[in-house]
């Protein structure tokens, strides 16, 4: 009765004007972000990151996750009209969406698609409200070495199934450590690689980096590929989006299933959104009756992964708000986000900030209820949009980022930060470097730093309190086995590609 | 192995041992009293081992499979116009710095007319002028104007 009496403060929360308002925003820019292709939520959310450093932490958070779960239903829109993901967790409802499009089914399919992401999102907001409050009463137990072994885990997961090679994504993890470093050391207060920069001092701040790393490292791998050149877009009238009985009946299981998967897949640090599409669609193409269809227009195809990269969202919300620990990168970001307004996530998030948890999960009823109103009759006007050429699209995102990043304290050497991450990102992802791990690695740097070095003046300088504890053992454990055992299977898979 | 994953491997390493000399100069401290050097050191170990599977690893693979990359010479340049208009960007202001830097953006972005690419760079700089100082007050540098 409590979480219904919370839940629905929470939802007057989001419905007061300025917060429906950044709800809306949030949905509105994160599937337009979603439509593009290219840009993802990581670097939507970087870009417009500074836009909240003027609002209240509420409305910041309200904003930024609209941004997410927005990004979810747009990046489908592409997938299916155009063989284009918009955004990575779309990546495979390309197979059978755009095949459905192409049979003279693209109505049904994004319909399905947006259908399917309104129950996951409605059912995974649910989840995150049951879940969340079990999960910070355990979490409150936890101590400087447990929280310095979640991270680990967190980083280890994001390393494990983000690149083809493990040891460049931890290349990339210790970057993103050393770079959280600048700045005034947190317990001795001396200045630590700041080169008698005043500016240096406060550390290198989010936002730039970001935007560098995930904006203008996309604008400059865009512009020599210029994807938007054959794009094939295939037209469908507003009427033909409703699916069939049948249409219904087909993708009933696959929704419920691809909510529940994409929501645990969520709550695992380092899963996501992506994971858990892919992860959706092989499970489906398991227990389907005709295996041999999928990858020829099934909305199967379509209906799981669609709801899973969307349950997902809700899932990862769970580790940042009750450990604050973000179980990606975009949740990492959201984290800089409520860092930069004094709102700090973890065990008692939950009991001092009780108004901005249930004033999200508010927002997140609404936001999906508003996605579903304005996705289906939207997508002429992305179709519309993304007819724009790349020569005068691409200029603007430059704009936008160099703005972005000058607001943040109003200091043109956030703009030169911006341009050199975003020269070193575009180099980094040429050599096939993941550059998520940086960000990720940044941001629990501090945190991760702290936590050593108490744990080890709590246990006078003895490494064994990072065994000798249950919980902090098994998840360095689980850290460990998780390196071994994607580090063997990428191998492993990196020889039979040798082979073909 | 390539040239340029010698390089690469070989750009890892500096930093680990720029890491590990910077660790000693912040102070290492102790065990049981860690100092500002203490992560810092840490850090370096890490990377000079990684550096060295790097190295294992680009070995082990055959050249043929090895993908050489690309680096577009104007993703280099816009870089430097960025870096540019950092230097310009106080003198000469907002509206003029900026005017400027799109222009030479659109110009290599592909459009194909330098009267276009004014026209393209005067509007984006004004539409963003109108949003970002006027209706969300950046206070961005007037300059000469």
């Amino acid at each position: 009765m409590d979480a219904f009496n919370n839940l629905m403060a929470g939802i007057n929360v989001a419905l007061q004007p300025t917060n429906f308002f950044y709800c809306f925003s949030g949905v509105f820019l994160g599937t337009l972000i979603g439509v593009l292709p290219g840009i993802g939520p990581m670097g939507g959310i970087a870009l417009l990151l500074p836009l909240t450093y003027r609002i209240s932490g509420m409305a910041s958070i309200i904003f930024l996750a609209g941004i997410y779960y927005g990004c979810q239903y747009g990046g489908s829109t592409t997938s299916i009209l155009m063989n284009v993901p918009g955004e990575a967790s779309t990546i495979i409802t390309c197979i059978d969406g755009h095949q459905m499009a192409l049979k003279g089914r693209a109505g049904p399919a994004l319909g399905i698609a947006a259908f399917g992401s309104f129950i996951a999102g409605t059912l995974g907001t649910i989840g995150l409200m049951l879940v969340a409050n079990p999960l910070a009463k355990i979490a409150l137990k936890f101590g400087t070495s447990e929280f310095f072994a979640l991270m680990v885990l967190g980083i280890v997961v994001l390393v494990s199934i983000s690149s083809k090679s493990i040891l460049k994504s931890l290349v990339m993890a210790v970057v993103g450590f050393a770079l959280s470093l600048v700045g005034i050391d947190p317990i001795a207060g001396s200045e630590r690689f700041t080169f008698g920069v005043l500016h240096l001092n406060s550390g290198l701040d989010l936002a730039p980096l970001a935007i560098g790393l995930f904006g203008v490292s996309e604008v400059l791998i865009d512009m020599e590929e210029s994807i938007k050149a054959s794009f094939n877009i295939i037209k469908t009238e507003l009427k033909e989006y409703f699916p069939s009985l049948k249409d219904w009946r087909d993708s009933a299981g696959p929704i419920l299933r691809g909510t529940v998967l994409g929501f645990l897949v969520g709550i695992i640090p380092g899963g996501g959104a992506i994971l858990a599409s892919f992860a959706s669609y092989a499970a489906e193409k398991r227990l389907s009756k005709h295996p041999e269809k999928f990858g020829t227009g099934v909305i199967e195809g379509v209906a799981g992964p669609e709801s899973a990269n969307n349950s997902a969202t809700s899932g990862g919300f769970i580790p940042l708000l009750t450990m604050g620990i973000p179980s990606n990168a975009v949740m990492a970001l959201l984290l800089g986000a409520l860092m930069i307004h004094g709102v700090r996530t973890g065990p008692l998030f939950m009991s001092e900030h009780s108004d901005i948890f249930w004033g999200v999960i508010g927002s997140m009823y609404i936001g999906n209820v508003m996605l579903l109103i304005l996705n289906l009759p939207l997508i002429p006007l992305w179709v519309q949009l993304l007819k724009v050429p790349s020569k005068i699209l691409l200029p603007l995102i430059l704009l936008f980022c160099i703005l972005g990043s000058y607001s943040v304290n109003n200091n043109i050497l956030d703009v030169l930060i911006m341009s050199l991450s975003g020269l070193g990102g575009y180099v980094l992802r040429k050599l096939d470097y993941e550059v998520a791990p940086i960000c990720l690695a940044f941001l629990l740097g501090p945190i991760m730093e702290s936590s050593f070095r108490r744990s080890l003046i709590i246990s006078d300088g003895s490494f064994m309190i990072f065994v000798t504890r249950p919980i902090t053992a098994v998840t360095l454990l689980v850290s460990l086995f998780l390196l071994v055992y994607f580090g063997l299977k990428r191998k492993k898979i990196f020889d039979l590609d040798l082979e073909t | 192995m390539t040239k340029k994953q010698y390089l690469e491997v070989g750009v890892w390493l500096s930093l680990s041992i720029f890491l590990g000399i910077k660790s000693i100069q912040l102070d290492l401290g102790t065990l049981s009293s860690p100092g500002p050097g203490f992560v810092v050191f840490i850090l370096a170990g890490l990377l000079l081992l990684l550096s060295l599977g790097l190295l294992i690893e680009g070995n082990l693979l055959r050249k043929s499979f090895v993908q050489r990359p690309t680096f577009g010479i104007r993703s280099l340049c816009i870089v430097c116009l960025i870096i540019g208009y950092v230097l310009i960007f106080r003198k000469l202001g907002y509206l003029f710095s900026t005017f400027l830097l799109m222009t030479l953006i659109f110009r290599l972005m592909g459009t194909k007319w330098w009267v276009w690419a004014l026209g393209e760079a005067f509007l984006a700089t004004l539409l963003s002028y109108l949003v970002f100082e006027v209706a969300l007050k950046l206070n961005l540098p007037p300059g000469i104007f």
